[in-house]
């Protein structure tokens, strides 16, 4: 697995694409401190961090969209799939390429609420605390995007699919405030992956949402390598 | 060393393998022959564990493909179609990635990464971007990874696909030098590479095993089966004594290439068709001014007796 996963994350610095990822993500991300922080003289960094998922949503495909669906194209899955490698480990060792590129970019965005720190006090614990949501909320759409890129061979149909899927999840965020029904809301409230970062950003640690994204995470590779294992079987 | 039993793949209705049977011993070389689409990528793609067999078994060195996949897979190294290269790595980059995932030893990578580089000829391009090598080096950089570990299988699909002809002599000695201690499946569509580099040849017709050869047998088939002749006389006189020679399957005019004589391609099956044509060129007083075997068209002529028209052979139980 590490070698898929070395070869991976060389190669988000060959193909530009790694530099493309974090120069997006830190510009737009500058741009919501700098509205949300510094000209409003606001020390609540989280506000920022819940904007960023947006940020986020807007980039993610970048880091995923190729990371099955081109090794189909190529045909290079047949090196892959024939090496002494198990589907898991291919699929995991690309997930945590594009895992540790998202987690570099958002360790450099931390000189933000270094910055807050040196004009202000903020509360660094609270920060943290949402910096861990926020990572595991990333890990939870990198996923998304994962198995998106393994159902097709095409990167652009990848991004787009990807960008369609977690669209479906923010709009079950806009109809959880619409639904009458106190308990399909409520099951709609459980399900929402962006709901669950809340209780980072206002400063709790909730271990079930902790749960919740690694397990949803989990659910998602599982599902690749699945999606994977039946295009061999249908020769798709 | 490979066995495969009653193998059938299926896509749906349409079934792309039907009950192939077949060993290779170790240490020999195997071609499998058959026209596009007949099947044989797919063969090999079953034989490596790529795809999985609807029905069947693939026996790697005694190992179940199915069962054991990832213990039958560290005994062979697999050239597809289309060599599984990244464009973006470095040769040697790409061949140390290679190692790392097939479980070569990290002590042992370096040592067997130059040597490769050095038996397929590609040292001088090891740290070249493979995006930027030719299609004969990147196909040499696609047989390099699948030699690499040194594997006691190796399985080729069509590695001389594209190259110039220098390139195709340098990679048959290569496989040749190969097979001399190791067990290679290779395919092809084209009947004389394999019967340059093969011991055995298996053909595959529409999925069906049709034939399982020696190779000295398939080429007395098929160079006995097909003459180019000119002869000094008029198409229109030469053709119905030609046609009524008996042997004769099939006439064919050419192109003639010499004043007033005709060139016809004869494709016949007794062998006392030559002598018979002769004497009919001399009884009616004509010259003959060429005989040769249409080696050019040998494949397109063993083709032809494995084509749809044709009878399906049935297949000798494949032993080595």
């Amino acid at each position: 697995m590490s070698a898929v996963y070395q070869r991976e994350l060389k190669d988000y610095f060959q193909t530009m694409l790694g530099y493309v990822f974090i120069g997006a993500f830190l510009f737009l991300a500058g741009i919501l401190f700098a509205v949300n922080n510094i000209l409003t003289h606001n020390a609540a960094f989280n506000t920022t961090l819940n904007d960023c998922i947006y940020v986020f949503m807007l980039t993610s495909p970048l880091l995923t969209m190729r990371l099955l669906a081109d090794e189909k194209r190529a045909k290079r899955d047949q090196l892959l799939l024939t090496s002494s490698l198990s589907l898991a480990q291919i699929v995991a060792g690309k997930y945590l390429a594009a895992l540790s590129v998202f987690a570099v970019t958002i360790g450099l965005t931390f000189v933000y609420p270094v910055i807050l720190l040196l004009l202000g006090s903020p509360s660094m614990v609270l920060i943290l605390n949402g910096y861990f949501g926020f990572f595991l909320l990333g890990a939870a759409l990198l996923a998304v995007g994962v198995l998106v890129s393994s159902i097709t061979e095409n990167q652009l149909s990848a991004a787009v699919g990807t960008y369609g899927f977690l669209l479906l999840f923010l709009t079950l965020d806009l109809l959880v405030s619409q639904v009458r029904s106190s308990w399909f809301s409520g099951v709609l409230q459980w399900f929402s992956v962006f709901r669950r970062f809340k209780p980072f950003q206002f400063g709790s640690f909730s271990v079930s949402s902790a749960v919740y994204y690694i397990v949803f995470s989990a659910l998602f590779l599982f599902l690749s390598g699945m999606v994977m294992e039946r295009r061999r079987w249908s020769g798709a | 060393m490979l066995q495969l039993q009653n193998v059938t793949k299926r896509y749906g209705d349409k079934t792309a393998l039907r009950n192939i049977s077949f060993q290779v011993g170790e240490g020999e070389v195997l071609g499998l022959l058959g026209r596009n689409g007949a099947g044989k990528s797919t063969l090999m793609n079953l034989a490596t564990g790529y795809l999985p067999c609807t029905e069947g078994t693939v026996l790697v060195g005694g190992i179940d493909m199915t069962q054991e996949p990832r213990k039958a897979k560290r005994h062979m190294g697999y050239l597809p179609e289309q060599p599984p290269v990244y464009d973006t790595m470095a040769v040697a980059d790409y061949l140390r990635f290679v190692g790392k995932i097939k479980g070569v030893p990290r002590a042992r990578l370096s040592e067997e990464v130059d040597d490769i580089c050095e038996r397929v000829g590609i040292t001088r391009m090891r740290n070249s971007l493979i995006r930027n090598l030719s299609k004969g080096y990147r196909q040499r950089v696609g047989i390099a990874q699948a030699m690499l570990g040194n594997p006691e299988l190796l399985v080729l699909d069509e590695p001389t696909a594209g190259l110039d002809p220098v390139q195709i002599v340098e990679i048959r000695e290569l496989i040749r030098s190969f097979g001399r201690s190791r067990t290679v499946l290779i395919s092809s569509h084209i009947l004389a590479e394999i019967a340059e580099i093969c011991e055995r040849v298996l053909i595959i017709r529409e999925g069906e095993l049709v034939a399982d050869h020696k190779v000295e047998e398939l080429g007395k088939s098929a160079t006995g089966g097909m003459l180019h002749v000119r002869i000094t006389a008029g198409t229109d006189r030469c053709r119905p004594v030609l046609e009524a020679l008996s042997g004769l399957t099939g006439l064919k005019q050419l192109r003639a290439r010499e004043t007033g004589a005709a060139d016809f391609e004869c494709t016949y099956t007794d062998s006392a068709f030559r002598q018979k044509l002769f004497d009919a060129v001399a009884e009616n007083g004509w010259r003959l001014l060429l005989m040769q075997p249409a080696e050019a068209n040998i494949e397109e002529a063993f083709l032809r007796l494995t084509s749809e028209q044709n009878p399906i052979e049935p297949a000798k139980e494949g032993t080595p």
